[in-house]
């Protein structure tokens, strides 16, 4: 199981890392929308979990790209510290899986998580 | 031919004819022809005339006798049998003649037909079979030397073609070669034979498996056979052979032997090698020299021959010598760059002077590449010629001109430098300019601090009426030597164009009233009338420099009023431009004073000028206010205009624009009351004033002590940080001109070198300074607020009460003011970071690892934000920094980040989000040093 997480922070990065990497499921980190579609053609991930505010390209942007273009039929989660209900709205329209928001809930991350992926 | 015997008998003995003709007769009957001769003559006549199928001839006849008569008449008939007759004692004649190539012999008196007609037959047939005999021979001995010359022919041709044929007995492994095959295999010995085992033996070590292999592989497979190989010769030489081969098989299948060629085709070989590499090298522009591994050439291309002049057959064999006009040097340089190449395999470049057939030079650089064969030997060096002779030349010209460059480059570096001494020496004078701006500054407000802070002080106690007019005459005076003073400064200040301009918010509403109250004052005492009108469009609050427009108006009216006798002097604000987001404010103030010469009316603006030379006398003052005002009002961007006529009054009239400012009123400024002054919640504070002149001292500790706080001096910097160690205060009032240690320094110290709580004491300065940048140099020393000497006590208490209202531990010091935090508070939490762990002190590493990359970067960035006054990006920084903090459990940050994040939305209230990042930046940094700390402990 690959898993595939977009945020600016690296420290967000490494705890989502951390909490979510275990014997059969590994993590991979990007710093930017740019990246993660490279990395994601690469390692052609399981999931995505991408925050929304980020500089560059915003995670609303790289969800549409994901969808239209590159990566449709894989489970993408967004995550967001402004929690307010358009944003989610506009995240699950435009064909997020799901909506997590920050500050993340490690307790629960992984249950939902496994939920996406099945 | 007839079938009767043609008999001739020779015999001259009539009765010895008859009684051979009557044997005759009854031995072949009629089948016979006879003739007689009675002598060898008559014989031989007859001979010539016939051919007889036999002769029979008597040995002893009167002409002749023996062997003799035999030969002549084998002479004569040479292919016809002579059976030869002999008396009784002549018998060993007769074998003698037999021995010569008689058939037969027959002795005389013993002839019986039997014996003759036997005899007869016999002879014949023996002469037939012998001739038969002897023509086969010929026919043999013919074909053998056809056969032989055959042999000898194919030899030669082997030996032409190089080609030799070779035979394998598979049994006996027996091996044979032709001639050929020896000459090129350079056998010496004779023998043609030679063994499969010492056949493998010539052959070279890396081809000799292989060709062992193919030929094995032939045999059992019964293929035909076709092998390149090498072999050494026993002189040493190594050539390149094609052999070729075919299995002759039994009928069961089973081979029986192999033969073929073998051809020597090293030059071929070598050749179609040269071939390949020729063709590559034809089309290449540059010069192409194919040379073999002694370094001698094998060929050249056209871009050679178009290079040197020189054609193939020139250079060919040679070393390339006649390029180097017999340079011995350089034709041993160039063999020595050969050789290296053949010994290390790798390519070698150098640059060389060559001479074309025409003698004239030009520069090339070779390159000599090895090739090498599948063996890794060298097979051939190519080397590639580029002309660099312009090149060489544009090198030579660079050098020149380079060296024309350095000349003037060092010329102007000289100038350079003077001109950068001198540059420096402006600064520096610039900079002692600066300060002794500044120590004037100090110097001159520290006496006159205290000479108005005593007189107020004085003006409180109980004195008398007269002492009460003495009192304010210093008052008054000290205060107009102030202004002066301050003008002064200002003056040099703005020619010196230190000026910067604020943008915060302008009141008009609070702004105006003070005015309004000193200047009342002054004109009630020359009994003039002072008009304020203020357009009540003109919103309250705007953005401006409210301490500059303080500074004008004050100039103005101040002059309005000292030049007017009688009558009034009017202010009026008028808005006279709106735009969505600024107004346009025309400021006016009339007097009905002396007025001015319309011939001064531009000089007046001048430094030091006043109207007449009178008006100093009579009036006072240095001059300058005028030209402060006006540099004041075009720093804003507006102009000043003078309306005047002597006896009628002047008016003075700029237009100033303010940009509209759409924040609520500072609740802290609203609730700014005097009462205050004695708000019980601050009793007891206990401050650290630090300040070393004694005045000072006693006039500031006067006034904090009628508020009920108590106070403790320190006179220097040191003896400031060391209190703070050892003592517990409240706040500090911080003097910047300190000796030894300035409050600068001070503040650092106290800032990096105490514990908590002592480090984030609030500490307020006291800057003489007015000079702009003082305010940050205060911030970013660590300072929570600052203010200006002579100090408005009221402004002291407000900045006091805020930053105290501020700083974090403050809520309980308000309410307990001597007691002190009870146990040191860590700023961060590890609680839940551990909790996310699930163990790992990798993962805890790590994170406080980021937080100690990141959190200062933010900081900076924060600070230049704010610095910048671009408020989206601190909203922007604070919001990004939220997670880390959380990670690190910085919770007392939570609210105030949120906070600067709402703040900075909204762009308002620039002090208060410059407070909230200091205190930001303090706690971050303390949470810095603790998490560094607890890095330590871990690993």
């Amino acid at each position: 199981m690959k898993i595939l997480v977009v945020d600016d922070d690296p420290l967000t990065l490494t705890a989502i890392s951390h909490c979510l990497t275990n014997d059969d499921t590994e993590v991979v980190t990007a710093g930017n929308g740019f990246d993660a579609i490279k990395v994601a053609q690469d390692i052609s991930p399981d999931l995505i979990i991408c925050d929304i505010l980020m500089p560059d390209m915003s995670g609303l942007g790289l969800l549409c790209l994901l969808k239209q273009f590159y990566f449709d039929k894989v489970p993408v989660i967004m995550m967001s510290s402004l929690d307010k209900a358009d944003m989610i709205l506009a995240s699950l329209g435009l064909g997020a899986e799901d909506f997590f928001s920050k500050p993340i809930d490690f307790g629960k991350l992984s249950a939902r998580v496994k939920n996406c992926i099945g | 031919m007839s079938k009767k015997i043609k008999i001739l008998l020779i015999e001259d003995n009539p009765a010895d004819v008859k009684l051979f003709d009557y044997s005759l007769r009854e031995a072949l009957n009629t089948e016979y022809d006879l003739q007689m001769a009675k002598d060898l003559s008559e014989g031989l006549e007859l001979l010539q005339k016939q051919r007889f199928t036999i002769i029979i001839l008597d040995l002893s006849l009167p002409d002749s006798f023996g062997l003799e008569t035999f030969t002549s008449i084998q002479q004569a008939s040479s292919d016809t049998p002579i059976i030869v007759l002999t008396g009784m004692e002549d018998d060993s004649v007769g074998m003698d003649a037999v021995k010569f190539g008689a058939q037969d012999f027959l002795i005389k008196g013993k002839i019986k037909s039997k014996t003759l007609k036997r005899s007869i037959n016999y002879s014949i047939e023996r002469h037939k079979l012998l001739t038969e005999l002897s023509i086969k021979t010929r026919k043999l001995e013919e074909r053998t030397l056809e056969l032989l010359a055959e042999k000898h022919k194919l030899s030669e041709a082997q030996k032409l073609a190089h080609i030799g044929s070779w035979e394998l007995e598979i049994k006996t492994e027996q091996f044979m070669l032709s001639d050929e095959f020896r000459n090129i295999y350079g056998l010496t010995d004779d023998s043609r034979i030679a063994s499969f085992d010492s056949f493998l033996s010539h052959i070279h070590n890396a081809d000799r498996d292989l060709v062992s292999d193919t030929l094995r592989n032939s045999i059992k497979n019964l293929l035909p056979l076709s092998l390149i190989y090498r072999i050494i010769r026993p002189d040493g030489v190594i050539r390149t052979l094609h052999l070729l081969g075919e299995v002759q098989a039994d009928n069961f299948g089973i081979a029986m032997k192999i033969a073929g060629t073998s051809q020597d085709v090293t030059e071929r070989f070598h050749e179609e090698e040269l071939d390949k590499l020729a063709l590559a090298a034809t089309k290449s522009y540059n010069s192409v020299v194919i040379l073999n591994p002694e370094g001698k050439i094998e060929w050249v291309n056209e871009g050679f021959t178009r290079l040197s002049g020189y054609e193939l057959d020139e250079v060919k064999n040679t070393s390339g010598e006649i390029l180097q006009k017999g340079k011995k040097e350089s034709i041993i340089t160039q063999g020595s760059y050969c050789s290296r190449v053949v010994k290390e395999k790798t390519p070698v470049s150098y640059e060389v002077l060559n001479y074309d057939k025409q003698g004239i030079g030009y520069w090339t650089i070779t390159t000599l590449t090895p090739v090498l064969n599948k063996h890794e030997e060298v097979e051939h060096i190519i080397a590639i010629d580029s002309d660099i002779t312009i090149r060489r030349q544009m090198e030579e010209e660079l050098m020149q001109a380079n060296k024309i460059a350095e000349h003037s480059l060092r010329k102007g570096n000289k100038a350079l430098t003077e001109l950068m001494i001198a540059k420096k020496q402006l600064e520096e004078s610039m900079k002692v300019k600066e300060q002794f701006l500044a120590n004037m500054s100090h110097e001159i407000r520290t006496p006159m601090n205290a000479i108005i802070g005593f007189t107020n002080l004085l003006l409180k106690t109980p004195i008398d009426g007269d002492q009460h007019q003495y009192v304010n005459a210093i008052k008054t005076s000290g205060e107009n030597l102030l202004v002066i003073i301050n003008d002064i400064l200002d003056f040099s200040k703005i020619q010196s164009g230190k000026v910067t301009l604020e943008q915060i918010e302008l009141n008009f509403s609070t702004l105006l009233p003070p005015i309004v109250e000193v200047m009342k004052g002054k004109a009630a005492e020359k009994n003039i009338r002072f008009l304020t009108s203020i357009d009540e469009r003109i919103p309250d609050q705007v953005l401006g420099d409210p301490v500059r427009l303080n500074q004008i108006l004050l100039n103005l009216i101040g002059n309005a009023i000292k030049f007017t006798d009688h009558g009034e002097v009017k202010v009026a604000l008028e808005l006279v431009g709106e735009k969505a987001d600024a107004v346009e404010v025309l400021f006016s103030v009339t007097d009905t004073g002396i007025g001015i010469e319309s011939s001064k009316l531009s000089s007046i603006f001048e430094g030091f000028t006043q109207a007449t030379n009178e008006t100093t006398r009579k009036y006072g003052g240095t001059g300058l206010g005028l030209s402060i005002v006006k540099q004041l009002v075009e720093l804003q961007g507006g102009r000043v205009h003078v309306k005047s006529a002597p006896g009628k009054g002047s008016s003075f009239i700029f237009v100033l624009e303010f940009k509209r400012c759409n924040k609520k009123l500072n609740p802290e400024l609203e609730s700014a009351h005097e009462d205050n002054l004695a708000n019980p919640l601050y009793e007891g504070l206990r401050i650290l004033l630090v300040e070393d002149n004694t005045l000072n001292q006693v006039l500031a500790k006067k006034v904090l002590t009628d508020w009920k706080w108590n106070v403790d001096i320190a006179e220097t910097g040191v003896s400031a940080v060391q209190k703070i160690r050892d003592n517990d205060f409240d706040l500090v009032l911080m003097d910047i001109q300190l000796p030894e240690m300035d409050g600068y320094e001070a503040t650092r110290q106290i800032r990096k070198y105490t514990a908590e709580p002592k480090t984030n004491i609030p500490i307020i300065a006291m800057t003489a300074h007015a000079i702009n940048g003082e305010a940050e140099k205060c911030l970013r020393a660590g300072m929570n607020d600052y203010v200006s000497k002579p100090f408005d006590p009221k402004d002291l208490y407000h900045k006091v009460v805020n930053v105290l209202r501020q700083s974090t531990e403050n809520k309980t010091i308000l309410k307990q003011p001597y007691k002190m935090q009870p146990t040191a508070t860590k700023n961060t939490d590890l609680g839940y970071l551990t909790e996310l762990s699930r163990g790992s002190k990798e993962f805890i590493l790590q994170m406080i690892s980021l937080f100690l990359e990141q959190t200062p970067i933010a900081l900076a960035s924060l600070e230049e934000a704010a610095k910048n006054k671009d408020w989206a990006m601190v909203g922007r920084v604070a919001h990004k920094m939220k997670p880390s903090l959380a990670f690190m459990g910085i919770k007392n940050l939570k609210d105030l980040i949120a906070a600067l994040e709402e703040e900075a939305k909204q762009g308002t209230n620039p002090d208060g989000m410059k407070e909230k990042i200091l205190t930001i930046r303090d706690v971050c940094n303390k949470a810095i040093l603790e998490l560094e700390a607890e890095k330590s402990a871990f690993v």
